[in-house]
């Protein structure tokens, strides 16, 4: 009797909107208004859905300014868009051949000179992590990549939970390396929680970058931070030397016997807001007013359940905070700042889950489809002529519609950029008898 | 002059990146590019920064006095008439 074939999950990645510098990961650098597949090179072989290995799931997706960089749960890192500094962590051909465990194939798949940005597609990284642990730490880890961020020009990876390595550029502090360092083509060690909660089992929760700042957020509550810093957005102390070039504890600012443990934190252009496990627990660093932001934002969450209640996030200059009643609400200049965008939501309802880009937001709702609002000069929100695909209720553009038998699983927004990750089941009939 | 609504925010110079050798200042933009202004034309007294590749703009907050002083190394040929 013939065994049922085997069921075969396919990961694919669409992406539409800004794409001058391959960012995207097609093989072209056309902007696009609808829904395409990237293009994945894995080694020799180009695939238009990502490769992934048993059980081997995609974890995040992060933007910086003209580059994207994809996370699996294994500890891959994929990226795709700008190299002209080191921001996508690939390395010089020359430094290739000091690398263990590399075919030639891989080998001529990665091998290309920062600098250089002819290139489509999306590229795995092969820089070694647990290398560079061992021998920065003397740490003796199975080190792998376990989360991501990015500022608009660098990019930061996190090892094992606890370390922070920044690639790419910056001229106010973004790498975190020191004064003065503004460029470092390889990924090297900015940051250590072990450095800073020595002895205690802490670990990184969550990281953020926008255009100019980086934050780290400890799973003691302890926020950290560098980069930019002239606009408070790494608070009070950071604020007078203008720039921060390595990574310090961020002061909220509360008094003695008033602090309390920071829970959630997103970052915007020029600020941070992070909030506490109790909804009157927030606080914004940088100028809200200039935003029109008002303070403190109308949180509603019980504490209980905030693990899958409030969650917050940041474009440049808005704020937004999806609830777990699914409803969720914008904060900010985006939402009615400039004006030359078909829609434009403050409130969406029956969300599952979102990412906010530059100044735009996506949205997965609980029916799977992607909604789309916000500034869409070049396309990242859909197509502005297709007026059927404009759910008015919502004042958010349809721009992908949920199959049963091929699921949307996740989004991710940038610099005018859209990502939607989407699942299928596919009966695998080469396998089957 | 560029209207109101077509102004995305003001930024202040100093939040903004010299290009020496361009003689530019620019500022990232949302659509992934940048704003650029040339440093003559803030001499001259304009205040827009523009994205070559959207139709945002920036307003520049800046005096005048504070701009780097203007380099004379290689001053114009003077033409003569004979
Ligand atoms: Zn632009």
């Amino acid at each position: 009797m013939a065994e049922p074939a085997p069921k075969r999950r396919k990961t694919t990645l669409h992406a539409l909107g800004s794409n001058g510098n391959y960012q995207l990961g097609f093989s072209h650098t056309q902007d696009t208004s609808t829904p395409t597949k990237c293009v994945f090179h894995d080694k020799n072989i180009t695939l238009n859905h990502v490769p992934l290995a048993e059980h081997e799931e995609v974890k995040k997706i992060i933007t910086g300014g003209n580059h994207t960089l994809l996370l699996t749960n294994l500890g891959r890192v994929w990226s795709a868009g700008l190299n002209d500094t080191g921001q996508r962590g690939l390395v010089a051909p020359e430094e290739l051949g000091i690398q263990n465990g590399l075919s030639a194939g891989e080998r001529s798949d990665t091998a290309f000179s920062s600098g250089d940005v002819g290139f489509g597609g999306w590229r795995l990284l092969s820089w070694t992590g647990a290398q560079h642990l061992q021998r920065d730490t003397g740490r003796d880890h199975t080190a792998y990549v376990t989360d991501l961020a990015a500022t608009w020009t660098a990019s930061y990876l996190v090892l094992d939970n606890t370390s922070v390595y920044s690639c790419g550029s910056g001229q106010k502090g973004e790498l975190g390396l020191g004064k003065d360092v503004v460029a470092s083509t390889t990924p090297k060690r900015c940051f250590d929680l072990q450095d800073v909660e020595p002895g205690e089992s802490t670990t990184v929760k969550q990281i953020a970058g926008c255009m100019s700042h980086a934050v780290v957020l400890s799973t003691s509550g302890k926020l950290y931070g560098w980069g930019a810093s002239r606009k408070g957005q790494l608070g009070q102390v950071m604020r007078e030397t203008k720039v921060s070039w390595t990574p310090r504890r961020v002061d909220l600012g509360l008094t003695d016997g008033e602090e309390w443990p920071v829970d959630q934190v997103c970052a915007g252009r020029d600020f941070t807001f992070v909030v506490g496990r109790r909804s009157q627990e927030q606080y914004f660093l940088g100028d809200a007013s200039k935003l029109g932001i008002e303070l403190p934002l109308p949180l509603t969450e019980s504490t209980e359940k905030r693990e899958h209640g409030v969650n917050i996030h940041a474009g440049w200059t808005s704020i937004t905070v999806l609830s777990s009643n699914g409803t969720a609400q914008a904060f900010g200049k985006s939402p009615q700042g400039f004006v030359k965008n078909l829609v434009r939501a403050r409130t969406l309802h029956n969300i599952a889950s979102m990412a906010v880009g530059s100044e735009h937001c996506l949205a997965i709702s609980d029916d799977g489809d992607v909604l789309a609002s916000g500034w869409n000069e070049h396309g990242n929100c859909g197509d502005e002529n297709d007026l059927d695909a404009v759910d008015n209720a919502q004042q958010a553009n349809t721009i992908w519609h949920n199959k049963a038998n091929h699921r949307t699983i996740g989004v991710a927004a940038g610099c005018a950029t859209s990502f939607i990750l989407t699942e299928s089941i596919a009966v695998d009939e080469t396998e089957n008898g | 002059m560029a209207e109101e609504g077509d102004i995305y925010d003001e930024i202040e110079i100093e939040d903004m990146t010299f290009d020496q050798t361009l003689q530019i200042y620019h500022y990232p933009c949302p659509c992934g590019d940048r704003f650029e202004i040339n440093i003559d034309d803030l001499r001259d007294g304009h205040e827009i920064a523009v994205c070559p590749s959207c139709s945002l703009q920036i307003r520049v907050i800046f005096d005048i006095s504070d701009l780097p002083e203007k380099e004379d190394d290689h001053p114009q040929p003077v033409a003569v008439t004979v």
